[in-house]
Parts: structure tokens; C-alpha cells; sequence
């Protein structure tokens, strides 16, 4: 009896202390960084660079190829329009690098977008505001994100 | 062995599966849902009993939490599945399953169960649950997780299946050499 009763208050000792640790998380937040925006079209694609004051620089106006957003982002760095890395393997890609973005030990890569069905709908989810269009981070990777022509991603920084 | 000294004793090797846990969990992070974990839950379960398999696995979700940040909405998901499989692993014993076969279906099922339960954390912890079209939202999060949830039971599976005796009997062995005839559950 004795020992289910200090197994019982072990547990319960490592469950407030993970919850403590768990309170104190802040969870992701955005890094003050250049943003890249691809608003497709009906007939192409506009790539636009972010810099940190808000400043935008059209990078691309386009026809385009693509029917994931990683496919998108593949043909955009063919046509050196910016660059992208990324470790390919059989579930998709995951980027580590696109235009001045790096990824590094806290910051990553976040994908946003406009298209209801692949926003995030949890209380994690972060938003930006590019031309009053709202835009929700996506909780799927590049490779699940269709091309649709009215959509809009935005690619950013976020620490955690 | 004093009862002092048992328990000293399996203090420290829970610690050291709780360690070894991790461990291999880092050498095979590099291959996305290719794991050894389940395995070794198992068979710390079999070879050392569930007083000392099931708080390895709190251990190991512990150490996780520093690794990578005490995040909600995946570190529930641990804290829920590691040690749940370490009670299906006691249970399968109390059973009797010894046949590596059957007793990886009966894992890889758990592990099956893994990448429900994981994004229903993740929603229920974001406040999502409930909300309109949520359900939605879930099946597209779910689906798109679909090829790492079969790879994570296919190794289930095939690593319990086939590497499960072998471990059973060295750590076993191990374990009288140990704890002597004191051995816990």
C-alpha cells in the first residue's frame, strides 16, 4: 500500500513540475526578418520581398509550374529568382534555407497562407497581414500546400 | 540483497533505460519516424518488469521536454504514449505473449494509435477541439502525417518482430546478474 501511495506521489510530483515547465513555455514568435510573399494569379505568380521596415520589392511576375507550394518555391530558385534548400526525403521537403531565410538552432521556417482549409485553427496559430489580407500559419509542410490561383503564402521567421 | 539495495539498484537502472531511451532516439532522428524506442520500452518491460520500464519511459519524455522545449502540444502526446506502451507491454506479459510476432502486432497497433492520439493533443491543447470545422482541420493535419505514422508502425513491427528475442534474452540475462534472485516484478 505504502509503496503504490509514493509511486502514485512520485508521479503526481513530475506531473506539477512538467505542468510548471510546460506554463512557462512561450510557445513560437515571430523574428523581425525579411518576408517573402507568393501571390498566385490566374496566370502566374508574384513573388515579393519583404524587408524588415515593410518595404517590398517585386521580385518575380510570372508564369509558373507548380503544384505544391515546394514545387513552386523549386522553379522560382531554377529561375534564380531566390534561393532555396532544403533535405529532400520521401514525406517531402523540408526547408532549411529560402531567399535571405536560414534556418538555425531557434529560428524556422513558418509558411502562411490565406486558404482556409490549411490554416492552422489551433490557438498556435500566428498571423501576418500582407495588402490587408490576413494570413494564418499553416500546421502542414510546403509539399501539402496546393497552388491554387487566389492564394497567397508567406514565408518567415519564428523563434522558439 | 537488502530491499534498500534492490531499490537503489533499480533506481539507477531506470535511470540508465530512461537514458539509454533518449539516447537512441538521438541516433535516429535523422531518419524521420525510424525508431528504437518502442523496441527497447518493450523489452525494458519484459527484462526488468514494469516498476522499472514504465518510469524510464517518464524519464526519457522528461529529458525530451529539455531537449526540445516543454511544448504542449507534442509533449502530452509523450506523456501519454511512451508509458501507456509500457503498460501494454506489462500486459502482453501478464499474458504471456512471448511470440515476437504476435506480440509486435499487438505494438504496432499501439503505435498505430500514436498519430491519433498525438494530433488530437495537438488540437485539444490549442483549444481547437469544438470549434467550427475543426474535425476538418484534424483529417487534413492527420492525413498529411499518414506515410510517418505507417513507417513509425512498420518499424514497430519489424524491429520487435525480429530483434525482440534476442534483446529479451541479453538483457535478461543481464538483469539476474544484477539484481541477483531479487529480481523486481
Amino acid at each position: 500500500m505504502k509503496k503504490f501511495f509514493l509511486a502514485g506521489l512520485a508521479v503526481l510530483l513530475l506531473t506539477l513540475s512538467v505542468l510548471c515547465l510546460v506554463a512557462c513555455n512561450d510557445g513560437p514568435s515571430p523574428v523581425v526578418a525579411e518576408k517573402i510573399v507568393f501571390s498566385v494569379e490566374e496566370n502566374g505568380v508574384k513573388v515579393i520581398f519583404l524587408d524588415a521596415d515593410n518595404r517590398s520589392e517585386t521580385a518575380y511576375d510570372g508564369e509558373y509550374s507548380a503544384e505544391y507550394l515546394d514545387d513552386l518555391i523549386y522553379f522560382l530558385a531554377g529561375k534564380d529568382v531566390l534561393k532555396a534548400e532544403s533535405s529532400s526525403s520521401q514525406y517531402g521537403s523540408f526547408f532549411t534555407e529560402i531567399g535571405s531565410l536560414s534556418q538555425s538552432d531557434n529560428n524556422y521556417l513558418y509558411f502562411y497562407t490565406n486558404l482556409d482549409d490549411y490554416k492552422d485553427v489551433t490557438s498556435y496559430a500566428l498571423t501576418e497581414t500582407y495588402n490587408d489580407v490576413t494570413l494564418t500559419s499553416v500546421s502542414l509542410g510546403a509539399s501539402s500546400l496546393p497552388v491554387k490561383a487566389g492564394a497567397v503564402y508567406m514565408v518567415t521567421l519564428v523563434s522558439f | 540483497m537488502s530491499p534498500k539495495t534492490v531499490f537503489i539498484r533499480k533506481l539507477v537502472l531506470t535511470a540508465l533505460c530512461g537514458a539509454i531511451l533518449n539516447a537512441v532516439k538521438f541516433c535516429l532522428m535523422y531518419i524521420p519516424n525510424v525508431e528504437a524506442v518502442t523496441l527497447l520500452t518493450v523489452v525494458f518491460t519484459y527484462a526488468f518488469g514494469l516498476g522499472v520500464s514504465f518510469p524510464a519511459t517518464l524519464v526519457f519524455c522528461v529529458i525530451e521536454g529539455f531537449l526540445w522545449g516543454f511544448n504542449p502540444s507534442w509533449l502530452i502526446a509523450y506523456f501519454i504514449h511512451w508509458p501507456f506502451l509500457s503498460l501494454v507491454a506489462a500486459f502482453c506479459k501478464k499474458l504471456r505473449i512471448n511470440f515476437p510476432p504476435l506480440l509486435a502486432l499487438v505494438v504496432a497497433f499501439a503505435t498505430a494509435l500514436f498519430g491519433l492520439q498525438s494530433t488530437f493533443v495537438y488540437f485539444l491543447t490549442g483549444g481547437a477541439v469544438g470549434a467550427p470545422g475543426w474535425f476538418s482541420s484534424f483529417r487534413t493535419v492527420y492525413l498529411a502525417g499518414t506515410a510517418f505514422y505507417i513507417t513509425q508502425t512498420v518499424c514497430a513491427f519489424v524491429s520487435v518482430t525480429f530483434l525482440f528475442a534476442p534483446l529479451k534474452k541479453f538483457l535478461s540475462s543481464l538483469g539476474d546478474a544484477y539484481f541477483g534472485r531479487k529480481r523486481p516484478l
